[in-house]
């Protein structure tokens, strides 16, 4: 085989076997494919290291002692150091170095892969006939193909990889569930949804951000910020949204991180726009209320940025959890049937009934407006999602 | 004679490579590369033993059983080195070798049958050695004689390719001839492009011994085959290992692919498990039905 031919099939393999298209590893493994042939001072890597393949090709027929699996067996070894450092590239020397000889069990010679145990070549497949020859057009036709699948590979996985392209395939809600399982913490996770809104009964063919995931459902926010439970449509009972089709893709790169948060009788302003969100830990810094400053009755930001923009989405605080008002028996919350609504009064508390209890669930601090001036205690997951450079 | 042992000589292969081998001789080269099989042959015939030599074509069964010959003659013994042709040549040549009887009394010469009694009746009166070369071509004829002569406690050694399980070839004890070290095949190419004035870097040596294996015959041929500037053809040692079912066996471990999808209730991983499943059927039905390497030179 000829030596790009060794290099294509493995940069295939390693690209595929290892879901990266990360250049070090794949340098790494085309130039581990070129070691093999070093038994023969006429290759590439028998020129450069000439005194061990002149020593080499003296003693063995090409293709045998390096071509082995026992040769692969003390590259790895003498090279584990580097698995224990930087394991990937372990996996990249080796998968480039096994490819790099195993190529070659699909030409007329095959390879003595058990040698010293056995001389025998291993080939594939039996009949000659059908086995390449080094530099003829059926080898050319080979690497036309692999660099076709190499292209392939990259495209996979540039796109989030074979699963999220194979789940983009089928459209279903489980693409969503497992490309949010592998990516939510570092991307966010945007789903073009082709389905229908329960309570108007109207379609909807539209980008939504995936916020959370519960089992098959999503909660995803629209552009202008209205929350929906979406699910598949024959799944779709207790949910707004009943989805046909979904596909999924990453969005912009973004940092996470939670902090929980509780309290006892105080107002929720304090609480909320004291000035904690400038956190020690993330160092992230989420619009807030401003307590003392003058833009006191100014709304905050707006976070509800349409996902499909190009700029880094702003840094988002959305809270969880619940808390019990005091002298609330006044609350109104306006609710919808039509989407899902972050903040919720779920009932009474004991004997006190100017105690409301209100659960929020992805509620950001616009929807925590009516609630502002509330005091009372509560117990909140505070989440701050921030753009992030890639 | 010189006589270069079998055994790998690991200390002088690691110092000095091939380059170490004796200086050049003919083709029909004085050494043998299997002293330990030629001692254990003459050492059972001269214990009135018999042996079947087996092996492919080209491992040197005829030199060995030529080196045997020479060193019998030497220790003084009647020897008879026979390729068999048709069953009265064969007789004839024998006895002519042994120095027994073919002219009958009427100045004609023997039949068939005269000569085998012919050379049985030598043989009880002279101890001889009988060595076939070729045995495999023996017509059954000459094999029931051989086994008569066999019971009459005369050694016989044969050399045969692949002889069939029966009659003579599964009463003699075997010893089968193994492919030949590496370093011996490259002293016999050196030894070779030598004769022919061909010279070859310790590369292209390492390149033709590709398609030798252990073979001493297909040695020689590639040097030849170079000499002239023939096209490569596809190599017809047999030292060769399918790694097709090898292959497939490999691939179909993403079949396990369902079985974590169903498991971990993931339903693409289900899926796309099921779909490399069909494909690594379809690769197998494909590679079943590829044409099988012929027996037949050229095709």
């Amino acid at each position: 085989m000829m030596a790009k031919t060794h290099m294509l099939f493995s940069l295939t393999v390693t690209s595929l076997a290892l879901e990266t298209t990360n250049p070090v590893l794949l340098v790494t493994a085309a130039l581990a494919s070129q070691l093999p042939d070093v038994d023969t001072s006429t290759s590439f890597v028998g020129r450069i290291l000439w005194p061990l393949s002149r020593w080499l090709e003296n003693r063995f027929p090409h293709r045998t002692l390096t071509h082995s699996l026992l040769a692969t067996a003390i590259i790895a070894v003498l090279a584990l150091p580097l698995r224990w450092q930087q394991s990937q590239l372990w996996y990249a020397l080796m998968l480039g170095y096994f490819s790099g000889w195993f190529g070659d069990a699909f030409t007329k010679s095959g390879v003595a892969a058990f040698y010293p145990l056995s001389s025998a070549r291993l080939v594939i497949p039996a009949n000659p006939r059908l086995r390449l020859t080094t530099g003829s057009r059926a080898e050319y036709v080979v690497c036309a193909v692999l660099l076709l699948s190499l292209t392939v590979s990259f495209q996979l996985h540039t796109n989030g990889g074979l699963r999220r392209t194979f789940n983009a395939l089928l459209a279903q809600p489980e693409g969503v569930t497992a490309l949010f399982a592998k990516a939510s913490a570092t991307h966010q996770i945007l789903a073009h949804i082709e389905g229908r809104f329960i309570a108007s009964a109207t379609s909807v063919n539209a980008e939504f951000e995936v916020l959370e995931v519960e089992g098959e459902k999503l909660l995803v926010r629209e552009a202008n910020g209205l929350l929906y439970w979406a699910e598949q449509e024959s799944a779709c009972t207790h949910c707004h949204l009943a989805i046909h089709r979904v596909q999924v893709r990453l969005g912009l790169p973004i940092r996470t991180s939670t902090k929980e948060l509780k309290w006892q009788e105080k107002e929720l302003q304090e609480v909320v726009g004291g000035g904690w969100l400038v956190t020690g830990n993330t160092g992230v810094v989420g619009d807030r209320w401003s307590v003392a400053g003058k833009n006191t009755d100014e709304p905050p930001a707006n976070h509800h940025q349409p996902p499909t923009t190009n700029s880094p989405p702003p840094t988002t605080v959305l809270f969880s959890g619940e808390l019990t008002l005091r002298d609330a028996e006044g609350l109104q919350i306006p609710s919808s049937l039509q989407h899902f609504n972050p903040v919720e009064v779920i009932g009474n508390t004991g004997e006190w009934t100017r105690y409301r209890t209100v659960r929020l669930r992805a509620a950001t601090l616009k929807d925590l407006e009516a609630l502002r001036h509330s005091f009372g205690s509560g117990n909140l997951i505070v989440k701050f999602i921030r753009g992030a450079s890639s | 004679m010189i006589v270069v042992t079998l055994n790998w000589d690991w200390w002088n292969f690691f110092a000095h490579g091939s380059d170490s081998s004796v200086p050049a001789q003919s083709s029909d080269s004085v050494r043998t590369y299997r002293c330990t099989e030629k001692n254990l042959i003459l050492t059972a015939l001269q214990t009135g033993s018999s042996l079947l030599i087996v092996s492919d074509l080209g491992m040197g069964k005829s030199a060995l059983a030529q080196f045997v010959a020479d060193d019998l003659h030497q220790a003084g013994h009647a020897v008879a080195l026979i390729v068999p042709t048709t069953p009265k040549q064969t007789l004839l040549d024998c006895a002519e070798q042994l120095g027994a009887e073919i002219i009958r009394d009427n100045g004609k010469q023997m039949t068939a049958a005269q000569l085998q009694t012919s050379i049985a009746d030598f043989l009880t009166t002279k101890q001889a050695f009988l060595l076939f070369d070729d045995a495999h071509r023996l017509p059954i004829s000459l094999r029931v004689w051989l086994l008569s002569l066999l019971d009459a406690g005369q050694p016989l050694l044969l050399f045969a390719t692949h002889p069939p399980r029966k009659d003579i070839f599964l009463k003699l004890p075997r010893i089968e001839l193994k492919a030949l070290p590496h370093q011996s095949i490259r002293e016999l190419m050196q030894t070779a492009a030598q004769e022919l004035g061909l010279e070859l870097t310790p590369s292209q040596f390492a390149t033709l011994q590709e398609r030798c294996g252990g073979n001493p015959m297909l040695a020689r041929r590639v040097i030849r085959e170079t000499y002239l500037g023939l096209e490569v053809t596809a190599p017809d040692h047999t030292e060769w290992m399918d790694g097709t079912p090898l292959l497939i066996a490999a691939l179909l471990v993403f079949s396990a692919l369902r079985f974590l999808g169903r498991g971990l209730h993931q339903t693409d991983l289900y899926l796309l498990g099921g779909f490399l499943a069909v494909a690594v059927g379809i690769a197998r039905l494909l590679l079943a039905s590829l044409p099988r390497k012929s027996e037949k030179l050229g095709k």
